[in-house]
C-alpha cells in the first residue's frame, strides 16, 4: 500500500511531466473510442458498397492503432526523461531497482485508471456530439445512429491496457539498464549532435518522387485505385525519410554556408533545429502525414458531396429513362397518355436508335473490336465505349442538318481529352471524320464510365448493320446486334410528392402495357436520393475521420510545444544574458516556431498537390468529370484545415511562449 | 578619464511576493572601478554580491542610486539598449559556464559576434589566437558536453573576451571547478589583467580572491571594507584577505 501512496503523491506532485503525458493519452483513447465506433456503425452496412467503405474504415482504424502505439511510446521516453533525476533520487535514498519497479507499476495503473475512466467517457461524449451536430447542420448521414456498443468499449480498454503494459515494459526495462549516478544526472547530458545521413535523405527523396510519379502518370481511373495505396505508401516512406534524414542534411549544409549560418536571423534557429529535427522529426513527419489524410478524406468525400448533381445530371440528362432492344413506340404511347389523363406536361423528349455500347481495344486511332464478357480489368486502359447512330437519327436528335456524301465519311463526338486523329479504324475499316461534333452533351447516349466513349455518326441504318454483323460473326457475340432504343423525357412537375406519385403511377402503366416486352425503367429523383444519401454517407465519414485525424494533429503539436518549450528555456535565458535583447529573443522564438509548423504544412499540401490529379481520376468512377468543382472545394478544405491548424499553432505557442519566458 | 565603473548610493529592494515584506538586498553601495584595475568582491552568500553584478551586467535595475560605466548611466536605458549595451561592452564568466549545449564550441565563442552582427571572417585570426592563449584550439570543433569543468570556463573567456569588452565580469569564476583548474583559469585572468583587461570578480573564495589587485567586502549591502595588494605577493594577500574575513564574522 505504501507503493500505492507515494505512487499517487508522485503524480500529483510532478505534475508538469503527468499533465501532458495523461492528456496525450486520455486523446488516444478518445480517439480510438471514436474509430472504432464509428468503423463498427451498423449504418455503414446500408450503405451502397458498403463493403469497400468498412473495409476502407477498418484500415483507417488500424492505422489510427498503430499511431497510437507510436504516440504513446514517444510520450512515454519524454516522460522517463523528464523523470530521470526523480527515479535517481529514489534510487540514492536507498530504493533499490525491485522497489523502482513496484513504484512505476503503481504508478502506471493510477495513470491507467485516469486514462480509461476520462478517455472513454470524452470520446464517447464526443463522437456522440459530432454524430448530433454533423447530422443537424449538414442534413447528412441518417443512417448513422450513435449506439453504445459494449464490446467495443471492452476492445479499447483492453487496447489501452495493453498500450500501458508496454509502456511500463520500456519503464522498467529503462530502470534496469541504468545506475543511480547516471540516474540523477540524466538531464545534464548533453545530446549528441545529429548525423547527416546523405543515404537516407536520398532514398526519401527518391521514393517520395516515385509516389509523386505514380499518382503524376496513372491513366485510368481504375488502375489508379491499385497504384493509390502503392502512391502513399511510396509517399509517407519518402515523407519519414525526408523530415529525418533530409532536413538534417538540408539544416547541415546551411551551416556550412558561412555568410548565412552566422547571422543573426539564422545562427539560433539552424542551430536548434538540427537539435529539434533530431527529437521531433518523427513526430513533424506525422503531423505531415495526418493533416494530408485530413486534406484528402475531407476534400475527396466534400468533392462527391457536392459533386453529387454533376453526378445525376450525367446520368440522366432526362427525368425519365427507357432503354430496351426493342422499338419503344407502344410505351412512348402510353407515357403521353398517361400523361394527358393526369394532367401533366411531358416536355424535350428524345426517342433515339442506335447500336449497343460497343466495348473496343483503342490503339491511337485503331479500334478492335472486344468481347465484354472476356474483359480483363488489366486492359482497361485502353478500352473505348462505341455507340454508332445514323445521321437521320443524329439530326433528329440534335436538330441539326448536317450531311454525308461519300460513304467512308463519319461525324464523331467523344469524351476523351484529346482525340486528335483525322481518321477512326473499326477493324479495318477506315473512316473519316469530317467533323468532331459536340451537340450530344445531354442525351442518354453518354455512360457515366471511367472508359472514354466514342459516339460515331454514319450515313444510315443500312452501313451501321453491316459493319456490326461483319464484327459479330459468332453466336456468343450475336447479342451485340440487336439495337438500342431510348426514350427520355421530363416531367413538368415541381411538387416532390406529385412527381414522386406520378413516376411510380406510370411506371405501374407500363408494366401493364408492355407486355413481354424487355425494357428497363429509370427515374432521376430516386436516382438522386440514392446519390444524396450515398455521398452524404461518404462525406458524414469524411468529416468524422477529418476531424480524429485533426485532433490527432493537435495532440502532437501540443506535445512538441510543451517538451521543446521546457528543453528551450535555459538557452534562451543563456542568450539573453549574453546580449540578446527580449525583441530578438521573441522574433526568434517566433521564427522557430513558425519553420516548425509551417514545414509539416507546406509538405502537406505539397503531397494533396500531388495527389490531385489521381483523386480527380478516382472521382470519374463515382461519375464526377467537373475537376473544376472538385478543384474548389480542395482549395476550401485546404483554407479551412489551414485556419484551424493556425489556430492550434496559436494556442500551442502561447503554452511555448508562457513555458520559455518563466 | 581613468575610472571606468562608478556606482553612487545604489540600493536595491526586492518586494516579496507576500505583502509587505521587502528584503534590502543592497543598502547604499559606493564604488569605483578605473581601468586596468582587478577587482574582487567577496561576501558571503546573501550579501548582495550577486545583486551587485547583476546590477552592472544591467540585468537588473536598483532601486536608487546612480550607475555609470564609461560614463553612460546604466539606470536609465531601456531593455533593448541594456541587451546591445551588454554585447558591445561587457564581457561574461559564469559559475555554471552558460554554454549552448547545441552548437560547437567554435560556435559559442563566436555567439556575441553574430549578435553584435559583426563579420566573422574578420574575427576568425582573433579567434585562433584567443584558442591558442587559452589552449582550446583543439576544442573548437567538439561540443560544450564533451568537455570538462576547465575546458568549458576557458571557451566561457574567450567567448567573453572575443569582443574586446571595457569590462570583464566574472561570477564565482572558480565555483564549478577542482583547485588545479581554479589555478589555471585565475593564471588566465592574471594575464588577461596584465594586457590591460579590466576585471571585476565576485567570489567566496579568498584564494581566488587573493589573485586580484584589490578585494571589496560587502555585507549586509554595503561596502565594509577593501583591501589592495600593492606589492604583497598572492601568498601574502591571502593571508591578510582571511583576516580581514575573520574579522566579519558575527561574534
Amino acid at each position: 500500500m505504501f507503493y500505492a501512496k507515494l505512487a499517487f503523491q508522485n503524480i500529483r506532485k510532478n505534475k508538469q511531466a503527468f499533465v501532458p503525458f495523461l492528456l496525450s493519452m486520455i486523446f488516444l483513447t478518445a480517439l480510438n473510442t471514436l474509430m472504432l465506433m464509428v468503423a463498427n456503425d451498423p449504418g455503414l452496412a446500408k450503405l451502397q458498397g458498403a463493403e469497400a467503405i468498412t473495409q476502407l474504415f477498418g484500415f483507417g482504424s488500424v492505422i489510427v492503432l498503430i499511431f497510437s502505439v507510436v504516440f504513446a511510446t514517444y510520450t512515454e521516453t519524454i516522460l522517463n526523461k523528464q523523470r530521470k533525476n526523480e527515479l535517481g533520487l529514489y534510487n540514492v535514498l536507498g530504493m533499490g531497482k525491485r522497489e523502482l519497479y513496484k513504484l512505476t507499476f503503481f504508478e502506471k495503473v493510477i495513470n491507467l485508471v485516469i486514462t480509461i475512466v476520462l478517455g472513454v467517457t470524452s470520446g464517447v461524449i464526443f463522437s456522440r456530439l459530432a454524430y448530433l451536430i454533423i447530422k443537424k447542420l449538414m442534413g447528412i448521414g441518417s443512417e448513422f445512429k450513435f449506439t453504445l456498443n459494449t464490446s467495443i468499449l471492452t476492445l479499447t480498454i483492453l487496447f489501452i491496457a495493453g498500450v500501458y503494459a508496454w509502456l511500463y515494459l520500456i519503464n522498467a526495462f529503462n530502470i534496469f539498464k541504468s545506475d543511480p549516478i547516471e540516474l540523477l544526472h540524466a538531464d545534464q547530458k548533453g545530446e549528441k549532435e545529429p548525423k547527416a545521413k546523405w543515404f537516407l535523405a536520398l532514398v526519401g527523396l527518391v521514393t517520395l518522387a516515385w509516389g509523386y510519379w505514380i499518382a503524376l502518370t496513372i491513366k485510368s481511373p481504375v488502375s489508379a485505385v491499385t497504384n493509390f495505396f502503392i502512391a502513399v505508401l511510396l509517399v509517407i516512406i519518402g515523407t519519414y525519410l525526408i523530415f529525418t534524414a533530409g532536413s538534417i542534411v538540408v539544416l547541415k549544409l546551411l551551416r556550412k554556408n558561412e555568410n548565412y549560418y552566422y547571422n543573426v536571423k539564422h545562427f539560433i534557429p539552424v542551430s536548434g533545429m538540427i537539435y529539434r529535427m533530431k527529437q521531433n522529426a518523427v513526430g513533424l513527419a506525422s503531423i505531415c502525414i495526418l493533416s494530408t489524410m485530413v486534406l484528402v478524406t475531407v476534400s475527396t468525400t466534400a468533392g462527391l458531396f457536392f459533386g453529387a448533381n454533376d453526378q445525376v445530371q450525367q446520368m440522366f440528362p432526362r427525368d425519365i429513362m427507357i432503354n430496351s432492344a426493342e422499338p419503344l413506340t407502344k410505351l412512348k404511347q402510353v407515357a403521353k397518355n398517361y400523361a394527358t389523363k393526369e394532367d401533366v406536361k411531358l416536355s424535350d423528349m428524345q426517342y433515339i436508335r442506335t447500336s449497343q455500347s460497343l466495348l473496343f481495344t483503342k490503339k491511337a486511332n485503331d479500334f478492335k473490336a472486344a468481347d465484354r464478357m472476356n474483359y480483363s480489368v488489366s486492359n482497361v486502359d485502353k478500352a473505348a465505349n462505341v455507340v454508332l447512330i445514323s445521321l437521320s437519327e443524329y439530326n433528329t436528335l440534335t436538330k441539326d442538318s448536317l450531311s454525308l456524301t461519300k460513304p467512308n465519311e463519319i461525324f464523331m463526338y467523344t469524351t476523351a481529352q484529346n482525340y486528335s486523329e483525322k481518321t477512326m479504324i473499326l477493324n479495318g475499316h477506315k473512316y473519316q471524320i469530317k467533323q468532331q461534333v459536340n451537340k450530344l452533351k445531354d442525351t442518354g447516349l453518354l455512360n457515366v464510365s471511367p472508359v472514354d466513349s466514342y459516339i460515331v455518326v454514319m450515313k444510315d441504318q443500312k452501313q451501321i448493320e453491316g459493319l456490326l454483323k461483319e464484327l459479330y460473326k459468332t453466336k456468343e457475340t450475336a447479342a451485340y446486334l440487336a439495337p438500342a432504343y431510348q426514350l427520355n423525357f421530363n416531367i413538368e412537375l415541381k411538387d416532390q410528392a406529385k412527381r414522386k406519385a406520378f413516376i411510380r403511377g406510370l411506371s405501374k402503366e407500363f408494366a401493364k402495357t408492355a407486355d413481354k416486352q424487355g425494357y428497363s425503367f429509370q427515374d432521376k429523383d430516386s436516382y438522386r436520393a440514392s446519390v444524396k444519401r450515398f455521398d452524404g454517407g461518404f462525406f458524414f465519414l469524411g468529416i468524422i475521420l477529418g476531424i480524429a485525424f485533426l485532433l490527432a494533429t493537435t495532440l502532437i503539436i501540443y506535445y512538441k510545444q510543451v517538451s521543446e518549450g521546457m528543453d528551450d528555456r535555459k538557452r534562451f535565458v543563456i542568450l539573453q544574458k549574453v546580449g540578446m535583447d527580449e525583441a530578438e529573443v521573441k522574433r526568434v522564438i517566433h521564427s522557430q516556431i513558425m519553420m516548425v509548423f509551417i514545414f509539416p504544412l507546406a509538405f502537406a499540401m505539397l503531397h494533396v498537390a500531388f495527389a490531385f490529379p489521381l483523386i480527380k481520376k478516382m472521382l470519374v468512377l463515382f461519375g464526377i468529370t467537373n475537376w473544376q468543382l472538385f478543384l474548389v472545394v480542395t482549395l476550401v478544405v485546404a483554407l479551412i484545415f489551414s485556419i484551424l491548424y493556425y489556430v492550434v499553432y496559436q494556442l500551442t505557442a502561447r503554452v511555448y511562449y508562457r513555458l520559455v519566458e518563466r | 578619464m581613468n575610472e571606468l565603473l562608478k556606482i553612487e548610493h545604489a540600493r536595491k529592494v526586492y518586494q516579496s511576493r507576500f505583502k509587505g515584506v521587502q528584503v534590502e538586498a543592497l543598502k547604499d553601495i559606493q564604488l569605483e572601478v578605473n581601468k586596468g584595475e582587478y577587482t574582487a568582491i567577496m561576501g558571503e552568500s546573501g550579501s548582495g554580491k550577486s545583486t551587485l553584478l547583476n546590477m552592472i551586467a544591467t540585468l537588473d535595475k536598483p532601486t536608487s542610486g546612480k550607475l555609470y560605466l564609461n560614463g553612460d548611466d546604466l539606470t536609465q536605458i531601456k531593455e533593448k539598449v541594456a541587451a546591445a549595451f551588454r554585447r558591445e561592452h561587457l564581457g561574461f564568466v559564469f559559475q555554471d559556464f552558460n554554454l549552448l549545449d547545441t552548437i560547437s564550441v567554435k560556435d559559442n565563442i563566436l555567439l556575441p559576434l553574430v549578435l553584435s552582427r559583426k563579420s566573422i571572417k574578420a574575427a576568425k585570426p582573433k579567434l585562433q589566437e584567443l584558442a591558442e592563449k587559452l589552449e582550446i584550439t583543439t576544442l573548437l570543433e567538439k561540443y560544450p558536453y564533451e568537455l570538462s569543468g576547465g575546458q568549458k570556463q576557458r571557451v566561457a573567456v574567450a567567448r567573453a573576451i572575443i569582443t574586446d569588452p571595457a569590462l570583464l565580469l566574472a561570477d564565482e569564476p572558480t565555483g564549478a571547478l577542482d583547485s588545479k583548474t581554479s589555478d589555471q583559469l585565475l593564471d588566465i585572468f592574471e594575464q588577461l589583467n596584465q594586457n590591460g583587461q579590466t576585471i571585476l570578480m565576485v567570489t567566496h573564495s579568498s584564494l581566488a580572491a587573493s589573485r586580484a589587485k584589490r578585494v571589496l567586502f560587502i555585507k549586509d549591502g554595503i561596502v565594509y571594507h577593501q583591501l589592495y595588494r600593492g606589492e604583497l605577493d598572492a601568498k601574502a594577500f591571502l593571508e591578510k584577505i582571511n583576516m580581514t574575513m575573520a574579522s566579519l564574522l558575527p561574534r
